[in-house]
């Protein structure tokens, strides 16, 4: 009977968050996400909130070569237990066509103001595709303690255009006037 | 049944989540996203056309400037502003792009977005092409065009021939030679002018014919003209030098005036109509018109000469008279000549009044107060009172005189008009000039052009006449002296060295290339491809004038010299601001290095022209 209630559960929750598909804000939030706890409010049986629910955390133009822009996006656990969070990156997408990929050459840092630990470090393109726990662990291993009911972490993203050491023979010149695009989805793991 | 397969299935994930919670987060409670995150480059503002000018060179290190001028982008080439411009040159047949400045955004450019960077390292007679990219970090963008800079000096240049304008008189003193004459002409030659003579060009400020040039008796080292329309024309120092700076005088007369003595304070001019003007004025503005008694109203007076204020000669021609005047002032009290009036002299020896017009006369002391004055039919009249006792010299010639030099009581001699089938006239006389001496025929001038002017130091002797004409005589024989219209070396057009060329003051600028140009040759590099069907040149000369204000234009020829195209004209040029004009036209496209011809022309304010830099631009 236990196990049927857990289950129950479960399946409700497994049917919306279990494959989490990139959310187009543009898309009714009606149907099957329903059941998905997003509401940025922290309203009775909401799991996380989201300060930029359905928003993007970084919306940057014009970024150019030794330049950094940052976005901010506080994640509160807004269960009544403690949690473990996962993001993952989705849908990432660089153009034009033919042009080189700015997600392979921009860098990109998540830095965690509540534990003062750059939690991700890399080019844009590497942050994890799966569920990855922002504790400043290596991607997917153990050791990350889950969020208290209440917690809350203010996260900074941030992009940055390497620029070239000068007399460098890499021509970053061709990333002039390229784009990608990307949707980080915030989870809970039982 | 499709239920029951995913519970199962849910029920399988279920268990490994809660066996390895850490590894794999296979089930997810609840969710949240940021969607749409995005990340736009910026593209960087391209510099606009580039334009390549080239300033006047350096003095001191015989380099010049180019700047260097773009819109800070052209639109629609970016948004970003740059962060800064690498300016960059390239010689001709090299192959690299060598970066000649690097200015940040804010320095090259103004609120205007007009951007600006100086080349200050462009060597003379080298071809350059320039190029200007914007930079931030590591992108750049542009260039939007490439700049020919070539030949900023021009790689051969020479002289078109001036107009041979007459000269009238010249002066002797110890720093030099001045000669005038025609069109305000005003040539100096400096030191010894010995041999062939070193004449330049100095700055008039006058169009008007000059007849007759002198120093200040009194050895300042001022010099004085005087010509027509009432000219007068003064120089305080230095004024054998090609940069003196001559200033008009007003003399309170516009009748042609032939003589010009100044001695010590007192400065007098003769002329037409029996005009006498003098001054004892310290600033020369104050002049009071002379009396002269001897002649006719319409006696035109050619010569004076003056000892002081208060003893002055003047000859001139028989008017309606019969006889040529030779008249003299002499006070003793208060007053000058000119107030004092001038009376015909008295003759001694049996001599009497002249018949023919006298043309010139001078005064030298020493053994006495020796004067000569010379005149028509090869008169020549000498004393060694100055204004009294003059006697009638025989010299055996019958030729025209028309100017006379008063070296010493020992040494005098006459020039002029050309001896029937002959040379012009030279007389000259060796010993006791002004009482027993002989004057008679001298060397042979080895001219035939008519000596106005005649000027003399110990045995030497200077001849100046028409058709610019000027003979040295170095006590043995006669030799033609060079005027200032020899042919040019590049290497005057490098620098402002002083070299310049004379302008005749009445010219009209032509769409051609008339006499007195300066025709300047430069190199366009041959195109870079053959899709250059049609180089744009742009010709910028850098040059100024001395001398009064005047008009100047430059034409181009690309067909050496046959046709030229219209003319780029400039306004007024102040004499001493230094301005560069441009010419604009299009060159045959050419796959190897062509030559076309620059024409600089001036007219308006007599003077002469400085060519200082010649910058041709191709824009390919």
């Amino acid at each position: 009977m236990r196990l049927a209630a857990v289950l129950a559960v479960a399946l409700a929750a497994w049917v919306g968050t279990a494959q989490p598909a990139p959310r187009d804000p543009g898309r009714d939030q009606a149907g099957g996400l329903q059941l998905v706890p997003t509401a940025t409010s922290t309203g009775s049986g909401q799991l996380l909130s989201n300060s930029l629910d359905g928003k993007p955390i970084l919306t940057v133009v014009g970024l150019q070569p030794g330049q950094s822009r940052a976005g901010q996006v506080t994640v509160k656990n807004a269960g009544t237990t403690s949690l473990t969070v996962t993001v993952r990156q989705s849908g990432l997408t660089s153009g034009p066509t033919g042009r080189p990929n700015l997600a392979a050459w921009v860098q990109l840092t998540v830095y965690d103001a509540t534990t003062n630990k750059t939690v991700f470090a890399g080019a844009y393109q590497n942050f994890p595709t799966s569920p990855f726990v922002l504790c400043g662990a290596p991607s997917g291993k153990a050791g990350c303690p889950g969020w208290a009911k209440g917690e809350t972490h203010a996260f900074t993203f941030t992009v940055t255009f390497p620029d070239i050491p000068k007399g460098s023979v890499v021509n970053v010149n061709t990333y002039q006037s390229t784009w990608l695009r990307s949707e980080f989805a915030w989870a809970t793991a039982l | 049944m499709k239920l029951t397969s995913r519970a199962s299935i849910l029920v399988a994930a279920f268990t490994a989540a809660i066996l390895v919670p850490a590894i794999a987060y296979g089930a997810f409670t609840a969710g949240t996203s940021n969607p749409g995150n995005t990340v736009t480059t910026g593209v960087l503002k391209a510099p606009g056309a580039l334009t390549a000018t080239a300033h006047l060179p350096d003095n001191a290190t015989n380099t010049g400037n180019v700047t260097l001028t773009w819109n800070d982008g052209v639109t629609g080439s970016g948004t970003l502003d740059p962060a800064g411009y690498v300016a960059e040159r390239q010689t001709a047949g090299s192959s690299s792009w060598q970066s000649v400045a690097t200015p940040t955004y804010g320095s090259a450019c103004n609120a205007g977005h007009v951007c600006t960077v100086t080349d200050t390292s462009a060597a003379f007679n080298t071809t350059y092409s320039y190029r200007v990219r914007s930079t931030t970090g590591g992108w750049t963008a542009g260039p939007a065009n490439v700049r020919l800079a070539a030949s900023i000096a021009p790689t051969a240049a020479e002289d078109r021939e001036l107009p041979i304008d007459a000269l009238a008189s010249v002066a002797y003193s110890a720093s030099g030679l001045i000669a005038v004459g025609q069109n305000g002409r005003i040539l100096v030659c400096a030191g010894t002018c010995t041999g062939t003579g070193a004449w330049q060009m100095a700055a008039s400020p006058t169009s008007n014919d000059l007849n007759r040039v002198v120093f200040d008796g009194s050895g300042s080292g001022r010099a004085w003209a005087a010509g027509a329309g009432g000219t007068v024309l003064t120089c305080a120092s230095g004024c054998t030098s090609a940069s003196a700076t001559w200033t008009g005088v007003n003399a309170g007369t516009s009748a042609e005036l032939y003589g010009i003595a100044a001695n010590t304070g007192y400065v007098a001019v003769v002329g037409a109509s029996r005009t006498m003007r003098y001054t004892t004025d310290a600033n020369y503005t104050t002049w009071s018109s002379g009396t002269i008694s001897a002649g006719t109203a319409t006696t035109t007076l050619y010569g004076i000469t003056a000892k002081s204020a208060k003893n002055v000669v003047v000859v001139g021609s028989r008017g309606t008279g019969t006889t040529g005047v030779i008249a003299a002032c002499s006070v003793s009290g208060n007053g000058v000549c000119g107030s004092t009036a001038f009376a015909a002299v008295t003759y001694a020896g049996g001599s009497s009044a002249p018949t023919a017009d006298m043309r010139d006369v001078s005064y030298v002391s020493g053994g006495g107060d020796n004067a000569y004055a010379v005149g028509a039919g090869g008169n020549v009249y000498v004393s060694t009172s100055l204004t009294s006792g003059y006697t009638k010299k025989t010299t055996g010639s019958t030729s025209d005189l028309y100017a006379v030099a008063a070296v010493s009581q020992n040494a005098a001699a006459a020039v002029g008009a050309p001896a029937s089938g002959g040379s012009s006239v030279f007389l000259r006389c060796t010993a006791n000039c002004a009482s027993t001496g002989t004057w008679a025929g001298g060397a042979d001038t080895g001219t035939t052009s008519s000596l106005s002017g005649l000027a003399g130091s110990a045995g030497s002797y200077w001849a100046a006449g028409s058709g610019g004409t000027i003979r040295y005589f170095n006590g043995a024989a006669w030799t033609g002296q060079s005027p200032a219209t020899t042919a040019v070396n590049p290497s005057v057009l490098q620098a402002t060295d002083g070299n310049q060329y004379a302008l005749a003051t009445a010219s009209a600028l032509t769409s051609s290339c008339t006499a007195p140009a300066l025709v300047a040759t430069a190199t366009v590099p041959a195109r870079s491809s053959s899709a250059v069907t049609s180089p744009a040149v742009k010709v910028t000369v850098g040059y100024n004038f001395a001398g009064g204000t005047n008009a100047s234009q430059v034409a181009l020829s690309t067909d050496n010299g046959s046709t030229w195209s219209a003319a780029a004209l400039t306004g007024n040029v102040t004499a001493s601001t230094a301005k560069t004009v441009d010419f604009t036209g299009t060159v045959p496209a050419s796959d190897s290095a062509q030559q076309i011809l620059l024409c600089v022309q001036g007219t308006g304010g007599g003077g002469h022209l400085n060519i200082d830099m010649v910058h041709v631009d191709v824009e390919e």
